[in-house]
């Protein structure tokens, strides 16, 4: 009889001391912490606050698309102003009407100073700048000569501008990049049937209405398919020839 | 005398037919006996499959105003149509073959073009072997592994082979995209999901591209398990892996309900979760592995044995070693829309992707295998309807939450063990974006509170990889946490 208390009570404390021991991870959470308290004390202070970077656009660009992307950097948590200016209408098209020839320098330098002279009351947007200090965000753009103003909100001195001009959309790179070579005449006359088509519209209307979808190409009324020819190379000239201008844009 | 010998020749068929079934039973001829019966049809086979199996992960379109990716092949088969592409350019005896600068390759992917991007390095042998095509002395002398393809969709196209620092450029003239450009032409730019360069946008210094919105159609489906310990279609699996009717394999069912067969050397074990297990023994010290033929066994195994499940592809490569064997481990994966399924360490399947092979040239040592398949789509309704409701998130935003990045820090730091001390913040942001190397959507099984209630899901998630550090984070917005635990799981579901 003793034994069997015995044996028993020994079992049961053997039950008794081996049971689960429970505990709480506090791991995670706290380590946290401290990586954010180390980090905080450190060098962010050596940051300059109102430091701000714009990688894309890059300055005095022209292009032909009317949504541009604009990116950089900034402070994490900080909020970024963008404003964006236009001008109303004005395009290279006029400089055409009124035969100025677009590797005319000067006569290009002033048209462009011109445009900057009507600028439009900015539209604005703020960007939370989230964590890694990135911002990426597409910008609407206007047809002719468009001024982009980033800044941190707050340090509007410390902002970068970039100028950019959204050219015609010319569809002629397309249509070259798309040539069915045994289909040549066929492409060309397309070309040449659209824009006749937009010819016959009134042509002065389009100054007036603000948002132009369809952008007509340039006016042409080739006789024959030779005189075709001559007016995509053309258009593959001047298009080249802008992008060699750019530096004329440039402020001083 | 006459009945005798009717008797004698009675007895003796009865004999020779009695051991030709003792045969079946007891004695397996080897296979060596026959040879060539089999083998060349065999061969066709893998090529094709083997075609299908080893491909690119995701293909980079760039255009004039920008990027996208399609992580799924299966609308328009891009894949297909370049690997003919490059098979008709190398056909051509007149190639130019040169090696490119960096600078100036990356001045090509601002041009229309198409990047096809291969998970793995795939040796150019065998990407010779994929597009059927022998690869010229001039481009394999210069460039021994490829992970990138690069067509160039201008009016005068060529193509770029790449590694992570090698550029080599094909051109020959009169190299035909016109099928990948019709094909890319129906395609609406809008609608895409929208990537930037991190170099030129953010100016990283990383080959890799950004989403900045997202506006792929990932829902959150609905799966079961592929092999059912309890079904009856066990039997049928059974007999492809030993040839024979499971009645005659020594077999027993764990406590776990799991089941067990023997046969000779080899060992099949399936588990109550659907996951399969194979061993085998392999036949001989094998010193040199040789990958195409490992490669081929492996993807014709794997035919034979329970098959592929749709969208299957390779994903990794790993050289092993066993004893004094030399062999490899292939990983594969397979996608559901676009999304890879991808198994959480966490789930100790002991499995880093859904299916496992060890191959030693000829024989296949290890088979594993946890593979699961999409369900009816009707009964996707409901967890489709969840998903309407929410925003769905780019990568982009993602990083620019800061419980996202505080996360993303701490287990960079933790993974590449540096003492946090040390580090800038601004510093440390920089290495992290510069360390991106890949980004994807992962199907995610979800933990296993809800399965009583919903039945088995995957979720999609993106999956940022940082040199390593394999992060996924959930699209949808009102749930986008890391999933660590099974108590922030209960928040996410049950809202």
């Amino acid at each position: 009889m003793f034994k069997r208390i015995i044996s028993a009570t020994i079992v049961l404390a053997i039950i008794g001391t081996t049971g689960t021991v429970s505990y709480t991870s506090s791991g995670k959470i706290s380590s946290n912490e401290k990586i954010a308290k180390k980090i905080n004390s450190s060098k962010i202070h050596k940051f300059y606050e109102s430091n701000i970077e714009v990688f894309q656009p890059k300055d005095n660009l022209v292009t032909s698309h009317k949504t541009v992307l604009l990116s950089g950097k900034a402070p994490e948590e900080s909020k970024v102003v963008v404003e964006v200016y236009s001008t109303p209408n004005l395009s290279l098209k006029n400089l055409t009407k009124n035969n100025i020839a677009l590797n005319n320098d000067k006569a290009l330098k002033e048209f462009y100073d011109k445009q900057q002279e009507f600028f439009l009351p900015p539209s604005t947007k703020e960007i939370e700048v989230g964590s890694f200090g990135i911002f990426v965000q597409e910008l609407e753009l206007k047809l002719g000569l468009n001024k982009i103003n980033v800044y941190i909100k707050g340090s509007e001195d410390m902002g970068k501008v970039r100028f950019i001009y959204v050219n015609e959309e010319t569809n002629a790179e397309d249509l070259i990049n798309d040539i069915d070579r045994i289909n040549f005449l066929k492409v060309f006359k397309k070309f040449f049937l659209e824009s006749n088509k937009i010819n016959e519209e009134d042509t002065e209307n389009v100054e007036d209405k603000e948002d132009i979808e369809n952008v007509e190409p340039e006016d042409v009324e080739p006789e024959n398919i030779e005189s075709i020819k001559e007016e995509t190379k053309n258009i593959e000239e001047k298009e080249s020839s802008i992008d060699t201008n750019q530096d004329t844009f440039q402020n001083d | 005398m006459y009945r005798e010998r009717v008797k004698t020749l009675f007895l003796l068929i009865l004999i020779m037919v009695s051991i030709l079934l003792a045969n079946e039973i007891w004695i397996e001829i080897p296979n060596s006996f026959f040879p060539s019966f089999g083998s060349e049809v065999e061969e066709e086979n893998t090529e094709y499959l083997l075609a299908d199996i080893v491909k690119p992960e995701k293909i980079l379109y760039n255009f004039d105003t920008g990027h996208t990716v399609f992580y799924s092949d299966k609308e328009f088969g891009f894949w297909d149509i370049g690997r003919d592409v490059l098979a008709k350019t190398l056909e051509n005896s007149q190639l130019s073959v040169g090696l490119i600068s960096v600078e100036e390759y990356d001045d090509y992917k601002s041009k229309t073009s198409l990047d096809y991007y291969f998970p793995e390095n795939i040796h150019i042998h065998l990407l010779g072997k994929i597009i059927e095509e022998n690869i010229p002395s001039a481009a394999y002398e210069k460039i021994e592994y490829v992970n990138n393809v690069h067509i160039d969709l201008g009016t005068s196209p060529f193509i770029v082979l790449s590694d992570e620092k090698t550029h080599l450029k094909i051109s020959s003239e009169d190299i035909d995209v016109r099928v990948i450009r019709n094909a890319l032409n129906n395609i609406d730019k809008e609608d895409q999901t929208k990537f930037v360069s991190m170099k030129t946008s953010l100016n990283i210094n990383n080959n890799e591209y950004l989403p900045i919105n997202m506006k792929y159609n990932m829902p959150v489906v609905k799966v079961k398990k592929e092999i059912e310990v309890k079904s009856k279609n066990l039997e049928s699996i059974v007999e492809k892996f030993f040839s024979r009717n499971p009645n005659y394999i020594r077999g027993y069912e764990e406590d776990n309900g799991a089941k067990i067969y023997f046969y000779n050397q080899q060992i099949l074990k399936i588990h109550s979760n659907g996951l399969l297990e194979y061993h085998n023994s392999i036949a001989e010290p094998i010193e040199n592995r040789e990958l195409y033929k490992s490669l081929n066994t492996a993807v014709n195994f794997v035919s034979n044995h329970v098959g592929w499940p749709e969208g299957s592809f390779l994903k990794e490569i790993e050289p092993i070693e066993w004893e004094e064997n030399k062999g490899f481990r292939f990983k594969f994966t397979y996608k559901i829309n676009g999304g890879q399924v991808v198994i959480d360490e966490e789930k100790s399947v002991g499995l880093e992707e859904p299916i496992e092979i060890e191959v030693y040239n000829n024989d296949v040592k290890t088979y594993k295998r946890y593979v699961k398949l999409v369900e009816n789509v009707e009964n996707n309704e409901v967890a489709s309807q969840e998903s309407l409701n929410t925003r769905k998130l780019s990568v982009l935003e993602i990083l620019m939450k800061k419980e996202n990045s505080d996360i993303i820090r701490e287990k960079y730091i933790e993974y590449n063990e540096l003492d946090p001390s040390e580090i800038d913040e601004e510093e440390l942001n920089n290495r992290i974006l510069e360390a991106i190397n890949n980004i994807y959507i992962g199907y995610y099984y979800i933990g296993d509170n809800s399965v009583w209630i919903y039945g088995e899901r995957l979720q999609p998630r993106w999956v940022i990889d940082i040199d390593g550090l394999k992060l996924s984070f959930e699209i949808n917005e009102e749930s986008n946490k890391i999933v660590e635990d099974n108590e922030k799981v209960d928040e996410v579901i049950f809202k």
